[in-house]
């Protein structure tokens, strides 16, 4: 009988999980949901001891554990496969599978021992992966199946499956459940399992946890709701609120049915990430880009601006290009911001600095900075977007998130794009700064094509002429008009259809 | 748990301290040079001080390249400007018995501009590790400044390097190419490049900036402003003694760049200069206490390491 | 299951990379031969010299499977070099402790860079740097110039052989040996996991920061064994020996398979990437290339093995 008690983690300002607690029994299968944020890759990390909960503990039939790193979490019969994978790529597969408890004589490997453990273990399993492979030359099916099948192998007593179905093919899908109803059953395995399939999730779970912004919604009984109803749960009351939720906007004007697309894109093909996509978008328009995390939407915008290689045409206005660094990209007129700051800001910088950066470059490496155009440049980018900050010479360091975000902005803005990308720039930002920043785009966009992906849909409704649903890397389903409300297109989010 | 939880708070009370490195290194130099006096009185007499402006000229060279390198970050870093400047010693001191000095100049800057070159070439597109790539390049210099001297003494420095090597015209020399470098740094799209680059590398190519080619520029000045070390060098020593006699003055610009506040993104050659002279007071310190080169070598290697205590250390795994 | 025991073993020796190694041995070798058939009467002695770049090329390689680097190795050499000969010549140590200073030495060395770069977490290229400076400068103020001679019967062991075996057998023999002690345990498949994904490493449970202490005590050791052949080839102790060492001893182990990010090595392969650089020095000795040219040339052909090494690792 394992017990969460109170687990709280936050990475800054962002509150991952905020004080959750339930208890697991054993034998029995929880299936753990939640939207975007929701906080269940964090929780599993929570508990494997490989991040450090600001609060919380974890009880073991009545006993507090220390969990000081993964180690410990091993040695209590913790065991996790994680959504990203934890494998050694130049390791080969039997060493990634008995990695650190590998058989050993007199100090030497067993490798006898070795190898009769993994291949009858991977018999078991019904796999056939050759054990010498290096685990860098495997696919990432079978990157997935050694995944799990190592957490398998440690015969944990509470084990976490983080999206391991995410690579499977039907048939593994199902040999996976089969051999979760046996540990169930015969070891009496706690199990966590984690997908955003949710028909998955109610056919495997005896129990599903909702998680919403870090919090327990609730725990429900698949037999008792509907799946609808654990939908609900995860949108939560927003559903409510905007039911009444019409689309207000001044842009379906019929100027832009006759203008021809400045963007398009055809059979985008991203490594296993984004499948044969294709979109216009219009001068004027802004295209938003739905889904949950991790559906290729990131992936998609990164290759427009040539920080992913891809397979597929992107035309524009007209003409097809090739786009292979985002040098290229800013040739083309194409600004890309994304959600981590981290990546578009210059920390020690001044504001000034950083807003004027790609105007700078354009004029050339070898001329001298005007200070001066460069100063008011910066004043009037702080008065458009409310950059909240003391002078344009002070260090961005020094500014909160959501000012980082609006000088990221900023800068990108300065230089008059045709394109705008904007890969959930709006994460962790405080609302009124969101508000601005919408509203500056919407302004903006009037002579831009903007493609907007938001993991919080609430952000894409006051300003998308029309929202597309990223799900497994494809286009599912596309919202205009006064179908536009937060509850269907979350919906269509997690259910993928 | 608690002990090591104290450390950390230390060293990072200690590391905000060090951002005031720029104007610490300037005040320990002045500290220096009162404690000078009081061992060697005399020191601080106009002429001595004009001597130690004009020895700490090569140095200061090294360290403008040593300077910008540094702040690209990463891991960049460049310990052939020694070698450099010993190679150059040698090439010069061969030319300059039949050739004019204009000319020694230009050729000394092909040395340095092409080798430096090369380590940009090497770091960034054979994505050799730069401590190695110029380690490499440092050899390579070695080597060739003992076959175009064929292993024999090239002969001894002339009268107009050794003018140029003395205090007037070398110090004036060093604060020109001083004031060039900072405002390059301060005032040009490229100065600014370097510093985006070292501040958040992802977000600089993220912005267009031209990275590979700005490398190999700052390396290849570095290696130039290293040669151009060389020729001061020989005036000073007036005969070098031996091949890589300069080899130890990378490590040396390494330490003076870092103590002087300099580091990935952050700093100038404004504070840099402060550990240059405040290096070149403590060399002839070890001089007047006769304190042999291998001596100094271990002083300078516990410096260092003394200074990586304190930024230089990798992420906990943990969060 | 069987054929399973075979493949897996073929990965464990890294026979891709050993084929590469070796042939570049041979090549250089035979195109020692070629130019000076006389090479044949001295390639024993030729290979002796490469015991020690042997055993500082395996220090490499240890410590860069873990994803860090050595700058120091020839530095260390040098130290482990100085100290037990003067020790011989100043305090008369001419004992089994003669040897056994070799090794102490190399420990020490070992124990400070590991805890410079494994407990405290510094960058291991510039502490290193750091590490390397103060063991050249030590072994100056040790002995400032090269002084001999060795005890006699340390002399009579290089001459003659261990129990008539030539100590360049036994030297490559150690190396070897050595090598597949520690390929095959358990350890060394926690050092690449280390190397290659940290993070991996940390989710099993392997403390990453031990393991990269721990590989620089097994640096640490080489060195020493490094020393101990050193010491008995140039018959004295020269506080300048070691220092073109380092770049070759990188660069034998970046042919025998290491990367610079971690991860990778084989060290049958760095051994005869090792005997290959040696002999490649000998070649241009052989070509009459002349004594001046001599650094240079070298110098050129490391950098030009480097840069081929890299590209063809990216293309891989």
């Amino acid at each position: 009988m394992w017990e969460l008690e109170g687990l709280t983690k936050s990475f800054g300002a962002i509150r991952a999980v905020e004080d959750f607690s339930c208890s697991l029994e054993e034998g029995r299968v929880y299936g753990l949901v939640g939207g975007n944020g929701a906080g269940k890759s964090t929780l599993v990390k929570l508990v494997t001891g490989v991040l450090k909960p600001d609060k919380g503990k974890v009880l073991k039939n009545g006993n507090m554990l220390a969990i000081n790193s993964p180690r410990d979490a091993r040695k209590h019969g913790i065991a996790a496969a994680y959504q990203e994978f934890s494998l050694v790529p130049d390791l080969p597969v039997v060493n990634n599978l008995l990695l650190n408890i590998e058989p050993v004589k007199f100090g030497f490997i067993d490798i006898d021992k070795m190898i009769g453990k993994a291949t009858k273990f991977l018999e078991k399993l019904n796999v056939n992966i050759p054990l010498s492979k290096l685990v860098r030359d495997l696919s990432p099916t079978e990157k997935q199946v050694i995944e799990i099948a190592k957490a398998l192998i440690l015969e944990p007593q509470l084990l976490f499956l983080d999206e391991p179905t995410n690579y499977l093919s039907e048939e593994q899908r199902e040999i996976l459940f089969k051999i979760i109803n046996e540990i169930k059953g015969g070891a009496k395995t706690t199990i966590v399992f984690i997908s955003h399939r949710i028909e998955e999730v109610f056919r495997i779970s005896d129990q599903i946890i909702v998680l919403r912004n870090g919090r327990l919604v609730g725990i429900y009984d698949p037999k008792r709701v509907s799946i609808d109803d654990v939908v609900r749960a995860m949108i939560g009351e927003l559903a409510e609120e905007y039911r009444g939720y019409k689309y207000v906007g001044a842009r379906m004007e019929a100027v832009l049915e006759k203008e021809k697309p400045m963007l398009s894109i055809r059979s985008l093909h991203i490594m296993d990430k984004v499948k044969n996509v294709s979109l216009d978008v219009k001068k004027g328009e802004i295209v938003g880009l739905a889904g949950l995390l991790g559906q290729g939407q990131s992936e998609f915008l990164r290759a427009i601006y040539g920080l992913l290689p891809y397979e597929g045409m992107i035309i524009i206005e007209g003409k097809g290009v090739k786009i292979t660094s985002p040098r290229d990209a800013l040739k083309h007129g194409i600004v890309y911001i994304s959600g981590d700051a981290l990546e578009g800001v210059f920390l020690l910088r001044s504001v000034k600095e950083n807003i004027s950066l790609i105007s700078n470059l354009q004029q050339g490496l070898h001329k001298f900075v005007n200070t001066k155009a460069e100063k008011e440049l910066a004043i009037k980018m702080i008065r458009k977007l409310n950059i909240a900050c003391m002078n344009p010479d002070q260090p961005v360091l020094h500014l909160s998130g959501g000012n980082r975000q609006k000088v990221y902005l900023a800068r990108g803005l300065t230089v008059n794009p045709k394109i705008l990308l904007l890969d959930d720039p709006l994460k962790g930002v405080d609302i009124r700064t969101k508000r601005e920043i919408l509203n500056m785009v919407k302004e903006l966009a009037k002579d831009k094509a903007v493609l907007f992906f938001s993991s919080d849909v609430k952000e894409l409704l006051p300003i998308a002429n029309r929202v597309l649903v990223f799900f497994e890397g494809s286009i599912i389903r596309e919202f205009t008009g006064d179908q536009l409300r937060e509850d269907l297109i979350l919906e269509a989010s997690i259910k993928g259809a | 748990m608690a002990s090591k939880f104290s450390m950390n708070k230390l060293f990072e009370t200690i590391k905000f301290r060090i951002y005031t490195r720029a104007l610490t290194s300037y005040i320990i130099f002045a500290v220096l040079l009162v404690i000078g006096q009081i061992i060697s009185p005399g020191y601080l007499s106009p002429s001595h001080l004009q001597s130690i402006l004009a020895l700490a000229v090569p140095l200061g060279l090294m360290t403008i390249g040593e300077t910008m390198v540094l702040l690209l970050g990463g891991n960049e870093i460049d310990i052939s400007v020694g070698d450099q400047a010993s190679c150059a010693m040698v090439l010069s001191a061969l030319l300059l018995q039949s050739h004019p000095l204009w000319l020694t100049i230009l050729i000394v800057l092909a040395q340095g501009l092409g080798f430096g070159a090369l380590n940009g070439i090497g770091v960034r597109y054979l994505r050799i590790p730069a401590l190695i790539m110029t380690f490499i390049t440092g050899r390579l210099l070695y080597g060739t400044s003992i076959a175009i001297t064929k292993g024999m003494v090239p002969g001894i420095a002339t009268r107009e390097v050794i003018e140029l090597s003395s205090f007037p015209i070398a110090t004036i020399i060093w604060l020109i190419l001083s004031a060039i470098a900072i405002l390059i740094l301060i005032k040009t799209v490229f100065g600014r490049c370097i510093y985006a680059i070292g501040d958040n590398p992802v977000a600089a190519h993220n912005s267009g900036a031209p990275i590979n080619l700005i490398s190999i520029i700052v390396y290849a000045v570095s290696g130039a402003l290293g040669a151009l070390s060389g020729l001061f060098l020989l005036g000073l020593i007036l005969i070098p003694s031996r091949y890589g006699f300069a080899s130890s003055y990378s490590l040396q610009a390494v330490v003076a760049a870092i103590l002087g506040g300099v580091s990935a993104g952050r700093g100038n050659y404004i504070g840099a200069i402060g550990g240059v002279l405040l290096l070149t007071v403590l060399n002839s310190f070890f001089t007047i206490f006769n304190i042999p080169e291998a001596q100094r070598m271990m002083l300078y290697g516990v410096t260092l390491a003394i200074i990586l205590l304190f930024y230089g250390r990798r992420e906990k795994l943990r969060k | 299951m069987k054929s399973g025991k075979l493949q897996l073993i073929k990965e464990y020796l890294n026979l891709r990379m050993l084929l590469t190694s070796i042939s570049f041995m041979i090549g250089v070798i035979l195109l020692n031969v070629v130019v000076n058939l006389k090479t044949l009467m001295y390639i024993s002695s030729i290979t002796l010299l490469a015991v020690p770049l042997a055993f500082l090329a395996l220090a490499e390689l240890i410590v860069f499977i873990t994803g860090e680097v050595d700058m120091s190795v020839g530095a260390g050499l040098t130290l482990a070099n100085v100290i037990p000969v003067y020790a011989y010549l100043y305090h008369g140590i001419e004992d089994y402790r003669f040897i056994l200073l070799h090794i102490v030495v190399g420990l020490s060395i070992g124990l400070v860079n590991g805890t410079l770069v494994g407990l405290l977490r510094i960058n291991s290229f510039l502490a290193t740097l750091a590490t390397s400076s103060i063991w050249a400068g030590l072994s100056l103020t040790i002995l400032n110039k090269p002084e001999g001679p060795i005890p006699t019967w340390y002399y009579r062991l290089f001459m003659d052989g261990l129990l008539g075996i030539p100590m360049v057998i036994i030297g490559m023999l150690v190396a070897i040996s050595m090598w597949m002690v520690f390929r095959f345990s358990k350890t060394s498949l926690h050092f690449y996991a280390a190397g290659s994904s940290s993070y991996a490493a940390f989710i099993a449970g392997i403390n990453v920061n031990v393991i990269k202490f721990t590989a620089f005590i097994l640096n640490g050791l080489f060195i020493g064994l490094a020393a101990i052949f050193m010491t008995g080839i140039i018959a004295s102790g020269d506080p300048t020996i070691g220092l073109p060492y380092t770049l070759s001893a990188i660069l034998a182990a970046i042919i025998g398979g290491a990367r610079f990010t971690g991860g990778a090595g084989d060290g049958i392969a760095t051994i005869s990437a090792a005997v290959g650089l040696t002999f490649m020095r000998n070649l241009i000795f052989s070509l009459g290339v002349p004594f001046y040219q001599q650094d240079l040339v070298y110098s050129i052909v490391v950098l030009a093995l480097l840069a081929i090494a890299m590209y063809l690792r990216g293309v891989k």
